[in-house]
């Protein structure tokens, strides 16, 4: 039997009271209230019988209260908490099975390692197959609009109209199209509109971060206006020297020319003119380019991007509760670079059975890479010595090295914090899918 | 259901009586005599209105410390379970967990000895949860069929939005007890109209207002005049001073009308009780991102300094300088943070609690809040709680939710002017299932913090 005391669900007194299961009938059980005087001496009590079926015997903790609530509104709290546990579970009213995995610690254990174990399944692969599941079901108009509005806003903010000559920029095409040509009829390529413009880099001692047109957090977090860039994502502050042959005003300051290529949504894939520069004897290398901006396309990265980022933050949201959003964004963030590293290398691949398809060797594509990587290391070493302050915070894998006079900087983010793969890795890949 | 005191409570227990089973049928005997043949069911409100009068007299108002028991260890428990089944359940089991852990909290919140209880189906979440997903579903339908779909499925939002707020506060309230009492919400629909729809309706036409006179600025600014678009930006400037009249107006919307048993809250702060909060966070915040600036950029001065000149020394220096002015930096910007969220947090609980009171149906003061959390002291657990969760990657986070309820919760006292017994149950009747009124299975229950 327990003692306690009652509350009958309308009137905020309370009274003391017992309960216990039937004797007779262990489907009952039964709660006697007593209404005593201040002096203690009893007045009154009642009885009353509840099928144990209409009864909700909680759940056993070590903290709080164990309180049994009964179908017309009361409620019974006994005075020791761990006696009403015992005496519950002699009578099999334990609060069923998960409060039992609750209080057993080997039952703790597994549901740690369970959880872990999930939410790494999740991560590594539920997240990206559930996004390759459900791109393709989204309509293409949703891409085309989020390509649409992506590119606008590069036209207006970063691309100028290229400076190449026309028969540089006929060639390309042309060359483009005899690649395409050559891929088998089953291939499903997507549809899509080559652009080449020129991306600069106004170059003041000193610039800003804001400036530089680098693989922005905003597009990789899929935020607003998701895009694929080709790196290298050169540093904001790499000063003068680029190969530029562009007429510029004659002010100190220089403008750099941007190598880079990037496939939006919408099916457009942008060459800017600095990589066209960068690879002017290697015409090949820029079919490999493009044909990793393809491959970003046929695989909708950016849909996917999207819905991973998606998934991502529910997951998140799940795990973390209502925490705030600092602790929130670092999972989200990790998750974004490395599902973004994941497409890049399937954009490789991709571009790998394109040049194959083609007659090209696919080491043409690493011939970008590693002077991309040059060019680069080239902006660095024209750096002026005294002024790095910035390099400490360049959250590029890229950043590079100082290779002769200075202090050797061979310092590098790890390539879990990085939008793409290594360049080392991705040109041992490209160098041995021959 | 009710018995006559037949007997059959088992010998063995008889010990833990303080009276025999015989010793009460004759008290009762005794008392029946006396009551000559007053009826004796109903065991809730008789006694209630005989002791009423006697009572209220002689009572000496009592204070009360709300106090919380949760432990992060036992929690850390219920949460892991009911993350695991959430996550390979695909988040159906959310409604359990959800009640399993409100009640984990509710249960060890106790005033004068006595838990907070909460009481929602978890099915009746469970159904809301899949109108929620249908609406989701519409919503995002409504997004490929075209820009005129969305615009009207987001300007239905706006229009329901307000009674699913209403409908889901009127859900929560009616779910939790004290002392085996519902509380309830009594504000009207038309309030939440009032409160939310308004403040939607402003909110849109600022954003949109912006927009337009952003894009004319830009037109303007190319023509070379700017005068008129200035003009409409500084009015346009002065719609967000009208938040905490909003935020007022939210927060006296909800604490003017809870409900339990027969007496409902009052609330008693003013606006510009609001403004002088909300004046005095900008500052706060300001003054703090000066201070939390400066000393970013010393840690980042001394970081790249000693780096460099750790560079003649080895690489292995360099890093180490760079790291551990990297921590500092990171743990300076969580000391920022905290310190300026627990200044609003703070001073808004505490204006609002100590605003708030309870009186009876004949404006009797039955209950009065007291708040009085304190700054530095929700700052230090704020603080460490980010910093915790961090390092051990989410797993800390459980205990610090019990750290940040119990903080919250113990900083808040109760004076009782009224003894429980003159506090007359409430009005409207109870049903089978002893919720009161049909909204404890209402299905809107939307999560939103206010």
């Amino acid at each position: 039997m327990l003692n306690g005391h009652y509350f009958d669900g309308r009137s905020p007194v309370q009274k003391s009271a017992q309960l216990w299961f039937d004797a007779n009938d262990a489907q009952y059980v039964v709660l006697k209230t007593i209404d005593a005087t201040h002096d203690n001496s009893i007045l009154d009590t009642h009885q009353r019988r509840y099928p144990v079926r209409s009864v909700n015997f909680g759940e056993p903790t070590k903290q709080g209260q164990r309180i049994i609530r009964f179908d017309d509104g009361g409620q019974f709290i006994a005075d020791n908490t761990q006696q009403t546990n015992a005496y519950l579970s002699t009578h099999q009213h334990g609060g069923g099975w998960v409060a039992g995995i609750t209080l057993k610690w080997h039952w703790v254990a597994a549901a740690f390692v369970g959880t872990v174990a999930a939410v790494a399944v999740f991560y590594t692969h539920g997240i990206p197959v559930l996004a390759r599941l459900t791109a393709p079901l989204v309509p293409v108009s949703i891409s085309k609009t989020l390509g649409d509005q992506a590119f606008e806003q590069l036209e207006r903010s970063q691309f100028k109209p290229s400076n190449l000559p026309q028969a540089q920029q006929a060639a390309i095409r042309q060359r483009w199209a005899a690649f395409l040509a050559k891929q088998p009829v089953g291939a499903a390529l997507p549809q899509h509109t080559l652009y080449i413009r020129s991306m600069a880099m106004n170059n003041k001692p000193n610039v800003d971060d804001k400036e530089a047109p680098r693989n922005d957090t905003r597009s990789t977090a899929g935020m607003d206006t998701p895009s694929h860039q080709t790196p290298p994502s050169t540093d904001a502050e790499a000063t003068a020297n680029a190969p530029n042959k562009s007429a510029t005003p004659a002010k100190p300051d220089k403008i750099i020319e941007i190598p880079n290529a990037m496939a939006l949504p919408n099916g457009a894939i942008v060459l800017t003119d600095g990589l066209v520069k960068l690879l002017e004897d290697r015409p090949d290398a820029v079919m490999g380019v493009l044909a990793h901006e393809l491959g970003h396309l046929q695989h909708r990265h950016s849909m996917r991007l999207l819905i991973e980022v998606s998934a991502l933050s529910a997951l998140s949201a799940i795990v973390l509760g209502d925490a705030s959003g600092f602790i929130t964004q670092a999972p989200l963030l990790l998750g974004v670079l490395s599902y973004s590293r994941e497409h890049e290398g399937e954009a490789d691949d991709s571009a790998i059975v394109m040049m194959r398809a083609a007659g090209v060797p696919s080491s043409e594509l690493a011939v970008f890479f590693e002077r991309a990587r040059g060019f680069v290391v080239a902006q660095k070493s024209e750096k002026p010595k005294e002024k790095s302050d910035k390099e400490t915070k360049t959250t590029d894998d890229k950043t590079a090295r100082n290779n002769t006079s200075a202090p050797t900087w061979d310092f590098k983010f790890p390539d879990w914090l990085s939008t793409h793969p290594s360049d080392a890795a991705r040109i041992e890949k490209l160098k041995r899918s021959k | 259901m009710l018995n006559t005191p037949q007997e059959p409570i088992p010998t063995q227990n008889n010990a833990a009586q303080t009276l025999t089973p015989e010793q009460i049928d004759a008290l009762i005997a005794q008392r029946l005599a006396q009551l000559k043949g007053k009826d004796t069911q109903d065991a809730a409100g008789e006694p209630l209105l005989e002791a009423e009068p006697v009572a209220s007299q002689a009572f000496q108002p009592v204070k009360h410390n709300l106090a919380f028991s949760g432990s992060g260890r036992e929690y850390f428990r219920i949460w892991i379970v009911n993350l695991l089944l959430t996550i390979i359940t695909l988040t159906l089991y959310s409604p359990w967990a959800k009640v399993r852990k409100l009640q984990y909290f509710y249960r060890n919140t106790t005033l004068d000895a006595q838990p907070f209880d909460y009481h929602a189906n978890p099915w009746a979440l469970f159904k809301g949860r899949l109108v929620a997903l249908a609406l989701l579903g519409a919503y995002t339908l409504a997004g490929y069929l075209g820009t005129t779909a969305t615009l009207v499925f987001g300007a239905l939002i706006v229009v329901v939005g307000p009674w699913l707020i209403w409908r889901s506060l009127r859900f929560k309230l009616a779910n939790s007890s004290y002392r085996a009492v519902r509380f309830g919400f009594s504000g009207s629909l038309k309030g939440a109209y009032w409160v939310f729809g308004i403040a939607t309706l402003v909110a849109v036409a600022y954003l949109v207002g912006i927009a337009i006179i952003t894009q004319s600025m830009a037109e303007s600014a190319s023509k070379g005049k700017m005068s008129a678009s200035v003009g409409y930006m500084g009015l346009f400037g002065l719609v967000p001073f009208l938040f905490p009249l909003w935020h007022w107006a939210m927060k006296n919307y909800q604490h003017r009308n809870y409900t339990w048993a027969s007496v409902s809250t009052q609330f008693t702060a003013t606006k510009g009780a609001f403004y002088a909060v909300w004046l005095k966070y900008f500052a706060f915040a300001f003054s703090v991102s000066l201070l939390f600036i400066a000393v970013i950029g010393i840690f980042a001065a001394l970081g790249v300094g000693g780096m460099y000149g750790a560079f003649k020394t080895g690489q292995t220096a360099a890093i180490t300088t760079a790291i551990i002015f990297g921590v500092l930096g990171v743990i300076s910007y969580i000391l920022f943070l905290s310190l300026i969220q627990a200044y609003m947090n703070s001073r808004l609980q505490n204006l609002v609690w100590n605003k708030t009171e309870v009186a009876t149906p004949d404006n009797h003061t039955a209950l009065q809040f007291h708040s009085d959390l304190l700054l530095w002291n929700l700052t230090k657990v704020m603080m460490w709680n980010v910093f915790l969760t961090l390092v051990t990657l989410g797993l800390y986070w459980p205990f610090a939710a019990i750290k940040f309820a119990k903080i919250r919760l113990e900083s808040v006292s109760v004076t009782q002017h009224l003894p429980w017994a003159s506090i007359a149950p409430s009005m409207v009747p109870a049903n089978a299932d002893g919720a009161l009124g049909s909204e404890a299975q209402d299905v809107f229950d939307v999560d939103f913090a206010l």
